[in-house]
């Protein structure tokens, strides 16, 4: 064999090592992403059923609170709001604007249904309702179970975007698509300051 | 495994005949023309052929080294969610949840192939616990309960053979023969472009390389076809063994035939997992020999000879179809209610990997009959991650209080609240019930994250040494949940075989047997009898097993036997387990902690246990 086959070969086989190497990392990429999109079906499943409580809740406090319309109606409408952001978020989970929209939207349907409890804490014989205690019970368990599944949807995004963001990986992502996906940010109720007003 | 190995030397023989001839050929007019023999070629061209099928094997491997899930997901599959709202999906869910408990495998994960119509399954992974299930949407929908159940059935006869594993090394194997070819084919390609001196030579390189590798691929496909073909009719036949019910899987397979789409997957990757469905996933081949399942009249022959061949005209999706589901009543339970019976547990060890009807119906009753909190807590993650902790809480109220707040400083807030008001259910529950209920919780489990995963670890070490020390309960409770989830996190390879003889693993043994004796006998002296009667099974000198003391077999040394019993051969893992068995019913009693332990070493050994049948009252 001349010197020059030798070389060939040589290369030949360097590059057959990298592109081996290239696959791996690219099949480890779809691994983590698919991961990711599961663990968003996780919160998805538990928005819904919060999604399916809220009205519930509504209707049973309906027949006590005749007098605020106004707070009860802004809850069905942040509800409808964050149920049409989550159906958006859950065709692209990871997607940053589809993640603000549904952090945005969870937001306000926290807020707004703080502010409906703290108007509930009037009115002592719905408080006192049975179905009404069960509802918030049930809410209550839903919320903890949704930042649960979110805790595990966000170390999985974060896993997918360090393997993508490190070198070699990096080139592979770029030139296939690889996006980085964004985190779904909390909001949790320590976070949210209760707003007082004295008018 | 031999055939495999033929076939590789006859590729790498063929390569170097080949380079051969051509070099021949390319010296005709030298005078000092080289013989046939050419040492030196020889070696170059098999450390060539040798390098490039081991890499495209390894490579392939690694590849599927994901198991079940992520061949599932390669296909299209979703995940099954458990809150689903679908009537036919949460049937599903439930056979299997049945099947597996009545098996004593850990529930695997579910897949739904939404967009396929025909009607197909199959189950992929490399062990027990990282198997997955996936249905197609056509089989959700077309096939009734039972027909459902024979399909499930199937597969997990597939899961419980081992040919899970077969399946993924024949296509790791198959994928480095093939690669010859490919070879020759990217050289043609490149061939296409350039035009020079060695080009002459280059085309006949490559296209040598084609053919060998078409052929070494070729017969390949034979041998793999033969093997799956032969493991369908057994997975056909233990699937009926398991539900007793031959109509269920002879329906199925009719429905196949009456189906236009049949069982065809629409997946591009259809083809490579071919022989892992559940029905042939491809048109039927040009050559019989080619097909990876036997003809589907045949298949529904051997389970019902007066078979004439006229399928059911079936309606294609989306027109739903409405088969009820005729409740089967449960026979009456001719086992006296109180106690274990030592008979049934003797029969355990015939049990192992063969669920029987028995059992199908047991798990049904036990599922039907867990708390509806619990098994609602059992199919989420965080609600699964508080029922493993209400597992671990102790009787003393004390103690448990401690518990309690350790899960608050471990964990989080909300989990100890979860826990909380799951512990009404719990304390009610019957002790029998607790290693099912791990079970169930298992799919939830494997969707935390790597750092829930972390905190679980640590949460439930905690909890275990609140007492002061780590009762058997919990050690085995904790074995098998890292067990199986572990696999999970950093997937290991199963380890190979390479204990033979049970000298090799005298001590392990010693340590096992030990354990089970003291835990099942209070007095030294009727726990060392015990001890001798297990040791007089292993049929090996009764000089190399020694009665240890408690301070020798711990829970770490436990532990450390289990690591290695795993790679010994499946005869002395039989032995073992017949003489653990032997040891608990030594004294004609049997406490439920001892099955649980028995229960754990089989499942240590990859032979799981289905539950013990009187445990319905």
């Amino acid at each position: 064999m001349g010197p020059l086959a030798t070389v060939m070969l040589v290369l030949l086989g360097i590059l057959a090592v990298i592109v081996l190497y290239a696959v791996s990392i690219y099949n480890t990429l779809v691994t983590l992403r698919n991961q990711f999109k599961n663990a968003f079906s996780q919160i998805d499943v538990q928005l819904k059923r919060r999604y399916d409580l809220i009205p519930n809740l509504v209707e049973t406090a309906k027949a006590y609170m005749k007098h605020e319309r106004e707070a009860l109606e802004a809850v069905i409408a942040a509800r409808n709001q964050a149920a049409a952001s989550e159906k958006r978020a859950a065709a692209t989970p990871g997607n940053a604007g589809a993640m603000e929209g549904l952090a945005g939207a969870e937001m306000a349907l926290s807020g707004a249904l703080g502010r409906f409890f703290a108007l509930a804490e009037a009115y002592p014989e719905l408080k006192a309702n049975q179905t009404m205690m069960q509802l918030s019970e049930e809410l209550t368990s839903t919320e903890n179970r949704i930042a649960f599944a979110r805790q595990s949807f966000n170390d999985a995004v974060t896993a997918y975007n360090t393997s993508s963001e490190l070198f070699p990986a990096s080139i592979v992502a770029s030139s296939f698509g690889f996006t980085q996906a964004r985190l779904l940010a909390s909001v949790t109720a320590e976070q949210q300051a209760p707003r007082v007003s004295f008018s | 495994m031999v055939l495999f190995g033929l076939a590789v030397c006859g590729v790498a023989l063929a390569v170097y005949l080949a380079a051969a001839t051509i070099r021949l050929w390319l010296f005709m007019d030298v005078a000092a023309a080289p013989g046939l023999w050419q040492p030196e070629l020889f070696f170059w061209t098999t450390a060539g052929t040798l390098f490039f099928v081991s890499a495209a094997s390894f490579f392939k491997m690694h590849e599927l080294r994901d198991g079940g899930a992520g061949i599932a997901a390669a296909l299209g599959g979703r995940i099954f969610s458990p809150q689903t709202s679908d009537s036919k999906e949460l049937q599903l869910r439930n056979v299997v949840e049945e099947m597996a408990i009545a098996s004593g495998v850990p529930v695997p994960d579910l897949y739904l192939l939404d967009r396929e119509r025909g009607i197909n399954a199959f189950a992929a992974g490399h062990d027990l616990n990282d198997a997955a299930i996936c249905v197609t949407r056509g089989a959700l929908e077309l096939l009734s309960r039972d027909e459902l159940q024979g399909v499930v059935a199937h597969e997990f006869s597939h899961i419980l053979n081992g040919d899970m594993l077969l399946n993924l090394r024949l296509i790791g194997w198959l994928n480095g023969i093939l690669v010859v070819s490919q070879g020759g084919e990217v050289i043609f390609r490149g061939l296409r472009r350039s035009t020079g001196r060695g080009a002459g030579a280059l085309l006949v390189v490559a296209s040598v390389l084609y053919c060998i590798g078409y052929i070494g691929y070729f017969f390949g496909e034979m041998i793999k076809s033969a093997v799956s073909r032969q493991r369908e009719y057994l997975a056909d036949a233990s699937a009926v063994q398991f539900t007793r019910n031959p109509c269920g899987l002879s329906g199925a397979l009719k429905k196949i035939g009456g189906l236009a789409t049949g069982s065809l997957l629409d997946h591009p990757r259809g083809a490579e997992l071919s022989h892992m469905l559940f029905g042939s996933g491809l048109e039927r081949a040009w050559l019989r020999a080619l097909d990876s399942h036997p003809p589907l009249e045949e298949r529904i022959r051997r389970l019902e000879p007066r078979f004439d061949g006229t399928y059911p005209k079936v309606q294609p999706l989306p027109v739903p179809e409405a088969v009820p589901y005729v409740m089967r009543r449960p026979k009456a339970n001719p086992e006296p209610a109180a106690g274990l019976s030592v008979l049934a547990v003797t029969r355990l060890l015939e049990q192992v990997g063969e669920p029987m009807q028995e059992h199908l119906e047991l798990a049904r009753r036990l599922l039907a009959g867990l708390p509806g909190s619990l098994v609602a807590a059992s199919r989420d993650p965080f609600g699964a991650c508080a029922l493993v902790y209400g597992l671990l809480l102790d009787t003393d109220p004390e103690v448990r209080n401690r518990q309690e707040h350790l899960v608050e400083t471990h964990d989080s807030r909300a989990v100890a609240g979860e826990l909380l008001s799951l512990i009404p259910a719990l304390d009610r529950l019957d002790p029998q019930v607790r290693l099912p209920l791990l079970d169930l919780s298992l799919p939830a489990l494997r969707c935390l994250s790597r750092d829930q995963f972390g905190r679980l670890k640590e949460t439930t070490g905690a909890l275990s040494a609140a007492d002061g020390r780590e009762s058997l309960f919990e050690f085995t409770l904790r074995y098998l949940l890292l067990r199986h989830l572990e696999s999970r996190f950093d997937p290991r390879p199963s380890k190979p075989v390479q204990i033979y003889g049970v000298r090799g693993v005298r001590k392990e043994c010693s340590c096992v047997l030990t354990t089970l004796a003291r835990l099942g006998h209070r007095e030294e002296h009727a726990a060392r009898s015990a001890f001798a009667r297990g040791v007089l099974v292993l049929q090996e000198p009764k000089a190399d097993f020694l009665f240890l003391p408690s301070a020798e077999c711990g829970r770490r040394s436990l532990e450390r036997a289990f690591a290695a019993l795993e790679g010994s051969s499946p005869q002395i893992k039989r032995r073992l387990l017949a003489a653990c068995l032997e040891c608990i019913v030594h004294d004609r009693m049997v406490k439920v902690e001892e099955l649980e332990l028995f229960r754990a070493i089989a499942d240590a050994l990859g032979c799981p246990v289905p539950p013990w049948l009187d445990c319905s009252k």
